[in-house]
């Protein structure tokens, strides 16, 4: 990472564990995880990004760093809308002809930073766009000539790469906003101060419990995940539906940033819900262990594994119910609330994505009873989706075990396991699946003889291993419990 | 090897219908057997060359020293012994390689996409300039195993063993090396961009003129 870059002083700001992060988000002290972007990719993300501030009323400051001008001239037309609809527009590159004098250039909320040919900056691709109700942004670097190794530097504009990431988690957005404001000091002290003024202002304002940004909700979030997964999507080329992983390497940045998408989403919702902030990594470690448990096959386990780290994002809800503290359980244990059938509408955003189908049916059906008196579809016993009805009982699981965690935390861990576990069972057979609550009681005895899960969320990067060509399938998959082979 | 003791009188239909299991040396060369249920059957030292074995269930089956070269083996369950085994150019895509005993296996040229080998036992194999992008590889054993020009990109190596691995000019771009053991294994010239290695084991790795831009080395 060059010094003195953006995206090294946000790096550096999470690497020290505690000593310098005075940031008290929740994002504040974790490192950050970093990813591979070819310019095809980038090209398409911030497009969708930057459209959202077209569609919705969000007035953001946007800050953006294009390397050179040319590459902002690009875009400049686009970038005039964008201003209108800005608070403040903010464009660093270096300067290159026309660069100054395009009409988007002269507009008053639009300012130029001319950056110097050895300001690392000048390496850097910056999207940040901050709003009470919006938050995102792609920061990234380019690989410099000598990173390239032996296979040497791409001829394809569009093969260009870039590291780093992109997020819409405010904490981390507004940490960025500050470094670039700052940066812009050395060039435009004035612009530096006016700035720094507006992200205080908007930060002040995302304190607020009106401000929707890291509430994700399906007209908001919802939205922008699906432009997302659009443009990535009308950027592949002749790619063959079968394969999950496309063999050509700019396909399959593309499919790895649409799943980062919906992950990004769940992640940020986990954030969001204060009193279970890990449902999502602990639902999908559960739901692995259970799916070996049983005797899945890999391709199956691993989808059960992805739609336990999705599974939030069935209950994004719309921006108009959302009333502080909606938590899932409430949904998941009271099936007769509005989960209108069958288009649950989180549901509909996963939907986009061609290669979550069946992630997406799963999904659906968390909400029916093994007794038929559940939701959507009022489906029973083994007509429900067997990975429906495992993921179900489990985010259930999980979700009394972060309530026994929070209201005792001095309680031995194998306590609060056959607790949640006897909770469980009371619903056996009306809610849930006998043969699943015995799976789980099996599953509990491993964890009380000391078998460990890890916790922490998958490396969004490299998400690609948990896809397979299955996910394509439409459900159910009936299986019913003779089939299962469950392992005494 | 020699197979002094082939049964030649298992005809291919009573390996279909499934009357016998005792395969040991079998000559299936070419042979059409998609899909079947060869669950724990005793292929050791079995011809299977160009064999198309799509789906097939071979979950226990021993298929130590068998000869897999070129075959079928798309969605196959293989949680199965291979030790040594030739599965040069198999296509192995989505292929259930759970825990498979693969040490000393030769797969050189072989197809391995969204293949799972997690836990897999891979020591000594020869997997040189195999592309496994995307695999799943947790805590997999590969120990000594050559992996020179591998493509491993967006692998997840959580918690694998490459302790002495050969790694040299390896594509580890995205993949996720979490509580990796990597010592004294040679990545000279490896790619690691963007790669996560919070925990991991690098005494005596010789990581030189590897990319490590990006990588988060936290421990």
């Amino acid at each position: 990472m060059l010094p003195g870059s953006i995206l090294q002083q946000l790096s550096d700001a999470h690497r020290l564990p505690s000593a310098s992060a005075a940031d008290s988000s929740p994002s504040g002290r974790q490192p950050l995880s970093f990813g591979v972007y070819y310019k095809n990719t980038l090209v398409a993300l911030c497009h969708a990004l930057e459209d959202a501030i077209l569609q919705a009323d969000y007035q953001p400051l946007m800050i953006t760093a294009f390397q050179r001008g040319k590459w902002y001239l690009e875009e400049a037309e686009r970038y005039g809308e964008i201003a209108d609809r800005a608070r403040q527009v903010v464009i660093m590159a270096a300067a290159e002809a026309g660069f100054a004098e395009h009409p988007t250039s002269q507009k008053a909320n639009v300012d130029l930073v001319s950056l110097a040919a050895t300001d690392p900056v000048a390496q850097e691709w910056h999207l940040i766009i901050l709003s009470p109700n919006y938050t995102a942004m792609v920061l990234c670097q380019e690989l410099s000539a000598a990173d390239y190794g032996a296979v040497g530097q791409p001829k394809a504009d569009l093969e260009r790469k870039f590291y780093g990431f992109w997020t819409f988690e405010p904490g981390l957005v507004l940490e960025t906003a500050k470094l670039a404001a700052d940066h812009v000091g050395q060039y435009n002290p004035e612009l530096q101060q006016q700035l720094t003024t507006q992200v205080q202002e908007i930060a002040a304002q995302i304190e607020r419990e009106e401000a929707l940004c890291g509430l994700p909700t399906t007209e908001h979030l919802g939205e922008v995940v699906s432009r997302v997964v659009d443009y990535l999507q009308t950027r592949h080329q002749g790619m063959t539906p079968v394969y999950p992983v496309a063999t050509n390497p700019l396909d399959s940045n593309l499919i790895s940033n649409e799943l980062q998408a919906f992950l990004r989403v769940a992640q940020l919702m986990d954030q969001a819900d204060l009193s279970n902030p890990m449902a999502a990594a602990e639902v999908a470690n559960l739901a692995e262990a259970m799916g070996q448990l049983l005797d899945l096959p890999a391709w199956q386990v691993h989808r059960l594994r992805l739609a336990g780290m999705l599974h939030r994002i069935a209950f994004l809800s719309s921006s108009s119910l959302l009333s502080s503290g909606t938590s899932v359980q409430e949904h998941a244990e009271s099936p007769n609330k509005p989960l209108a059938c069958p288009l649950v509408p989180g549901i509909q955003v996963l939907r986009r994505m061609q290669r979550l189908r069946a992630i997406a049916t799963i999904l659906t059906h968390q909400t029916e009873s093994w007794n038929g008196s559940g939701q959507p579809a009022g489906l029973a016993g083994d007509e429900i989706p067997l990975e429906s009805r495992i993921l179900a009982l489990l985010i259930s699981f999980q979700q009394r075990l972060a309530a026994l965690r929070r209201a005792n935390s001095a309680q031995p861990l194998e306590d609060m396991l056959t607790q949640a576990l006897e909770d469980c069972r009371t619903q056996q057979g009306e809610r849930w699946d006998p043969k699943l609550i015995e799976a789980l009681s099996l599953l509990v005895s491993a964890f009380q003889q000391g078998f460990n899960l890890p916790e922490s969320f998958p490396k969004l990067a490299s998400g690609l291993w948990l896809m397979d060509s299955h996910a394509q399938e439409s459900l159910p998959l009936i299986y019913t419990s003779e089939q299962l082979n469950l392992k005494g | 090897m020699t197979n002094d003791n082939v049964p030649m009188t298992i005809s291919i239909e009573s390996v279909r219908a499934g009357q016998t299991k005792q395969l040991a040396g079998i000559n299936l060369e070419d042979e059409d057997l998609a899909g079947l249920d060869l669950n724990r059957a005793n292929l050791a030292g079995a011809k299977l060359t160009g064999a198309k074995l799509t789906g097939a269930k071979l979950t226990g089956a021993n298929l130590d020293g068998a000869s897999l070269l070129g075959c079928q083996l798309v969605g196959a369950d293989l949680r199965a012994n291979l030790l040594g085994a030739n599965l040069m150019q198999a296509d192995l895509t989505e292929a259930d390689l759970r825990g498979a005993n693969l040490r000393g296996a030769n797969l050189m040229q072989a197809r391995l996409v969204q293949t799972s080998l997690a836990g897999a036992f891979l020591s000594g194999a020869n997997l040189m300039g195999v592309s496994l992008q995307g695999c799943d590889l947790r805590g997999a054993d590969l120990r000594g195993a050559n992996l020179n020009g591998t493509n491993l990109r967006g692998a997840n190596l959580a918690q694998a063993d490459l302790q002495g691995a050969i790694l040299t000019e390896a594509n580890l771009e995205e993949s996720d090396l979490r509580d990796a053991n990597l010592a004294g294994a040679n990545l000279a010239g490896a790619n690691l961009l963007c790669a996560e290695l919070t925990g991991v084991n690098l005494q005596g790795t010789n990581l030189t003129a590897a990319c490590l831009k990006g990588t988060v080395l936290e421990s």
